[in-house]
């Protein structure tokens, strides 16, 4: 038993050695498990060809395609039309008249005589101008003929409209005019009628002319009397007609061309410094269906720079009078089209493209029958119409000296910064274009104004062009972009970010332009290293 | 002179010694008959055993690091919470972590003349892990601080299993007593697995320039069974974990062998081998497999990119080839070797060195103890000081077994200083029972018999 009590003594000792103390543990709980390593995370590749850099600056105005030399070309294409035919071309209402004596004393015949009188009249049409009619097919107005008689007999008239005919030849109108009756009243509808002014009263060609011929007799009876000075007058009226078709010659009028203001986004991008461009081209393209010539002027066409500034088209292309084909009338129907180019050679077109502009003014003047174009056959229908097509093409051969690019890009990914404390973004940059660009990030908050800014650093480096004037290697370049945790607290308020790129040809300072073939590429590998931290419960 | 011992080793124990699984309970021997699951030489000193069903447990759990560097609390804060800067800053080049949870089920043992017989049954669980310092810089830095170098995760490895045993032992004695010789066989059912296949590997190298990551894996496997009867339970019958529990095809043959030696009178020395088998698991199996690969990851493509967390999950995901497969496979039962060499400076005072090695994984540590024990009449108490290796905090353990008329009670702890502020310490083992102990008198010298009167 003292065994025992020693044993139970012993144990007692033992245990007490270590009084309990469990505080540690007390009233408390298990809290979130804090994660905040800092990673090294490889975020991405993004490759840009040419064509899709500068879509980027590009807001879909322009197509943006190789040419025939491979090199990456901007071509804006915008549409102008002319006026319609029957806006350019009237047909005046015409209206003629005479009268016919009857060239007879006679008074009380013993029988009944008759006297017959004829004659062939010749008018000249009407014009708004110099031009000249040979022949109108109308599609729309009305012929009116007007015939009294104030001779003391009876009259029979046949009035033969040489210059008019329908569908069966001539028209022909007959009539009386009964001594001390009323007078005669006839019109008669011109659709599908048809007016021939190509001759004159002789027989020989002409112009404009219109011919009718007046037959009548007069029926002296024994109790009708008649002096030579009686007469039967006449009024002939074309009124309201429109034509289907006019052959002859419109002569030399203005011809009215809607214009245009071409939006050139991509300059929108930039701001101050030099871009040069080597070879631009402006390309009219005229579709005529008119068949005339036209005489195209280039004077109203201007270039608004950003700052708004007009700057105009000059040069020997502007000086002189453009000339347009016309389909001639074996061609009617047909479209005949001309291309006119303006380049640096007859223009200065460069030195506009130069000013940044923002807009192209393209007001086109036409005339029709200028005296450079050779002298033709005219012909007019109702439905010719003059279509003209402006390419601005613009190929990337160039030179850019500092040039200032700004794009503003959305940024909505505030949120997803709320577990970063540090970011080390590293962008490299393959880079096979003959462009550099030093780049500065302005963070904006949601009304514009500037709320943190990554310093302006290289983006990426030109790279050197061969003799072939292909670039020879690719620039490689790596620009680290640290953001502390003040930074990005404050970008987590963000809502875009304007992108401001300085950016310098290869060997710009020379005023060498370089071009940007179709199967360059700028390649950037995005790695961040990102310090975070996240809890258990997910915040 | 015992006061000298004791006092040596418990200056030890406080100086160079941490605790360790189960070898305070080891000291009890042949006191607790549950002493013969880690030694089947031991020969209770009593006629007959029962043990008090589901009353005989003990817990192990150990660590290279502090509880309170595993569960850390922030200053100025209550809450706990797992910061892997402190992990980290714990971690040596190799680390480990282990649980072992026994319930002894059931033990039945009657000595005879010349040994003693033993049928059990106990039910076990295990987990193993270990990992080195590129886990854990990886969790509190990340690989930011890898740039141009390579995280090496090859050495984590990690075992968790669970099974049911249940078998007989027989242990004899042998020259007049001084040598012992003992063996258990047991029908192992295995129950739970989850482990990385051998020889699993992983690297990952982040690139100085680009941050582009390579990563290789190699014997990416990972091996379950029964977890999807666990986790996915609606999808079975709701007795089918019980049924599976109790009987399925996960079974195997296992053996523990012991024997102990006595060449000189105050010195004897022990040895014994236990969980020598492999579970070959057929049953409710799932592989998780992902081929050798060398992938090199450099991130997405940005262009038009929408919902860029799960492309990037994607995109990594679809570097690797993974699969999953119901293919059998097999694992050795983790042996565990106990060495024991005693100096008995009297016949109840005993001074002991024990040496103890565990396969559950590789190059786990080994173990060992200095212990000093006595022995009364039916009762035993010890002290001792175990060690593993030098980043331990200093412990002593204790070992009390008594008997109370027929009732045993015993219990043992490697570190009984962690019932005072447990957060300091990596590790806490902690062994209690309950018997039916019948028939002591059989066995003793009459001289030994206590006479009642007298006390």
């Amino acid at each position: 038993m003292k065994r025992f009590l020693l044993a139970c003594l012993v144990c007692l000792t033992i245990a007490a050695v270590p009084s309990c103390d469990l505080k540690y543990f007390e009233s408390t709980e298990f809290g979130d498990i804090v994660f905040d390593p800092s990673l090294a995370i490889p975020v991405g590749t993004i490759t840009y060809t040419v064509a899709e850099l500068f879509e980027e600056l590009n807001d879909g105005g322009a197509v943006i395609a190789p040419n025939g030399e491979d090199v990456v070309t901007l071509t804006y294409t915008e549409t102008l039309q002319s006026q319609s035919a029957s806006g350019f071309l009237t047909v005046l209402d015409q209206s003629f008249g005479s009268s016919l004596v009857s060239g007879t004393d006679l008074s009380n015949p013993p029988v009944e005589t008759t006297i017959s009188i004829s004659e062939l009249y010749e008018f000249d049409l009407t014009q708004t101008a110099d031009e000249d009619y040979d022949s109108i097919i109308f599609n729309a107005g009305s012929f009116d003929f007007n015939a009294s008689s104030n001779i003391g007999a009876d009259v029979d008239f046949t009035a033969t409209f040489i210059s008019l005919e329908n569908a069966t030849g001539p028209i022909v109108i007959t009539g009386s005019l009964p001594s001390g009756g009323a007078n005669f009243v006839q019109s008669e509808s011109l659709v599908n009628g048809k007016g021939l002014f190509h001759l004159d009263d002789q027989g020989n060609p002409a112009s404009s002319k219109f011919l009718v011929r007046i037959a009548y007799n007069i029926t002296v009876g024994p109790t009708n009397s008649i002096t030579a000075d009686q007469q039967v007058s006449f009024t002939i009226g074309i009124n309201n007609t429109s034509f289907q078709t006019v052959y002859g010659n419109v002569g030399n009028q203005s011809l009215t061309v809607g214009q245009q203001d071409i939006s050139l986004d991509f300059f929108s991008t930039f701001d101050s410094g030099d871009i040069t461009f080597a070879d631009p081209t402006v390309r009219f393209i005229f579709d005529n269906s008119f068949g005339f010539p036209l005489g195209i002027d280039f004077q109203q066409i201007t270039a608004v720079s950003g700052t708004g500034t007009n700057i105009p088209l000059q040069g020997t292309v502007v000086d002189n009078l453009q000339v347009v084909n016309a389909p001639s009338v074996s061609q009617q129907g047909q479209v005949v089209r001309t291309e006119i180019e303006v380049t640096a050679n007859n223009s200065n077109i460069d030195a506009l493209l130069s000013s940044k502009p923002t807009r192209f003014l393209v007001d086109v003047g036409a005339e029709s029958n200028p005296a450079t174009a050779p002298a033709s056959y005219n012909f007019i229908d109702d439905s010719n119409l003059l279509d003209v097509s402006v390419e601005i093409e613009i190929p990337l051969e160039l030179n850019i000296n500092g040039l200032i690019a700004e794009e503003v890009v959305d940024f909505s990914n505030g949120d997803d910064l709320a577990e970063a404390k540090r970011l080390l973004f590293r962008v490299i940059a393959e880079n096979e274009l003959p462009l550099g660009g030093l780049v500065e990030l302005q963070f904006r908050d949601g009304s514009g104004a500037v709320i943190y800014t990554v310093d302006e650093r290289p983006a990426f480096t030109a790279a050197a062009v061969g003799v072939d004037g292909r670039t020879n290697e690719v620039a490689m370049s790596t620009v680290d972009i640290l953001i502390p945790e003040e930074g990005i607290r404050i970008i987590e308020n963000a809502a875009s970010i304007n992108v401001v790129a300085t950016l310098t040809t290869t060997d710009a300072q020379n005023a060498t332009a370089v071009k940007f073939f179709n199967d360059y590429e700028l390649r950037f590998k995005l790695a961040v290293q990102a310090d975070v931290e996240v809890n258990s419960n997910g915040n | 002179m015992k006061k000298l011992l004791t006092i040596a080793l418990l200056v030890l124990g406080f100086t160079s010694a941490n605790a360790q699984g189960y070898l305070s309970f080891y000291q009890l021997r042949d006191i607790v008959p549950q002493t013969s699951g880690i030694q089947p030489a031991f020969i209770p000193d009593n006629s007959l055993t029962i043990s008090m069903p589901a009353m005989n447990f003990g817990v192990m759990l150990q660590g290279d690091l502090e509880l309170q560097q595993l569960l850390s609390r922030p200053a100025g804060q209550t809450d706990l919470t797992v910061d892997f800067d402190l992990l980290h800053e714990a971690a040596q080049e190799e680390n480990f972590l282990n649980l072992d949870v026994t319930v002894n089920l059931f033990h039945l043992g009657i000595k005879t003349k010349h040994g003693a017989f033993s049928l059990f049954a106990n039910a076990r669980a295990t987990f193993d892990f270990a990992y080195g310092q590129g886990l854990t810089d990886f969790l509190a830095n990340g690989n930011a601080n890898s740039i141009g170098e390579t995280i090496d995760f090859s050495d984590t490895q990690i075992r968790a299993e669970a099974y049911q045993e249940i078998g007989i032992g027989y242990a004899r004695k042998f020259l007049g007593e001084r040598l012992t010789v003992g063996a258990r066989a047991k029908l192992v059912t295995g129950i739970f697995h989850a482990s990385l296949a051998d020889g699993a590997s992983g690297t990952l190298t982040t690139a100085a320039d680009d941050f582009s990551w390579q990563i290789a894996i190699q014997n990416g496997t990972a091996n379950t069974a029964g977890l999807d009867l666990l986790f996915n339970s609606d999808d079975y019958a709701d007795d089918a974990l019980t049924t599976y529990a109790l009987n399925n095809e996960n079974k195997t043959v296992a053996f523990d062998f012991g024997a102990k030696f006595k060449p000189l009178k105050w010195l004897e020395v022990e040895a014994s081998v236990n969980d020598i088998g492999s579970i070959d698991w057929k049953e409710q199996v799932r592989n998780y497999n992902t081929a050798d690969t060398v992938a090199t990851f450099s991130g997405l493509d940005l262009e038009g990119l929408q919902d860029s967390g799960e492309v990037f999950k994607d995109s990594l995901e679809n570097k690797f080839r993974s699969n999953e497969t119901r293919s059998a496979f097999s694992t050795s039962l983790p042996t565990r070797v106990y060495l024991t060499a005693s100096a008995y400076l009297t016949e109840r005072d005993r001074f002991s060195l024990t040496y103890f090695q565990s396969s559950a994984l590789n190059n786990l540590p080994a173990n060992y103890a200095l212990a000093f024990n006595h022995r009364f009449d039916k009762f035993v108490i010890g002290v001792l000081g175990t060690h593993r290796r030098s980043n331990n905090e200093t412990n002593i353990g204790a070992n009390l077994g008594t008997n109370i008329g027929p009732l045993q009670l015993y219990m043992a702890l490697d570190n009984v200083l962690v019932l005072n502020k447990p957060e300091q310490y990596s590790k806490a083992d902690f062994r209690f029972g309950l018997n039916l102990m019948f028939g002591y008198k059989k066995w003793r010298k009459k001289s030994e018999v206590a006479n009642l009167d007298e006390l």
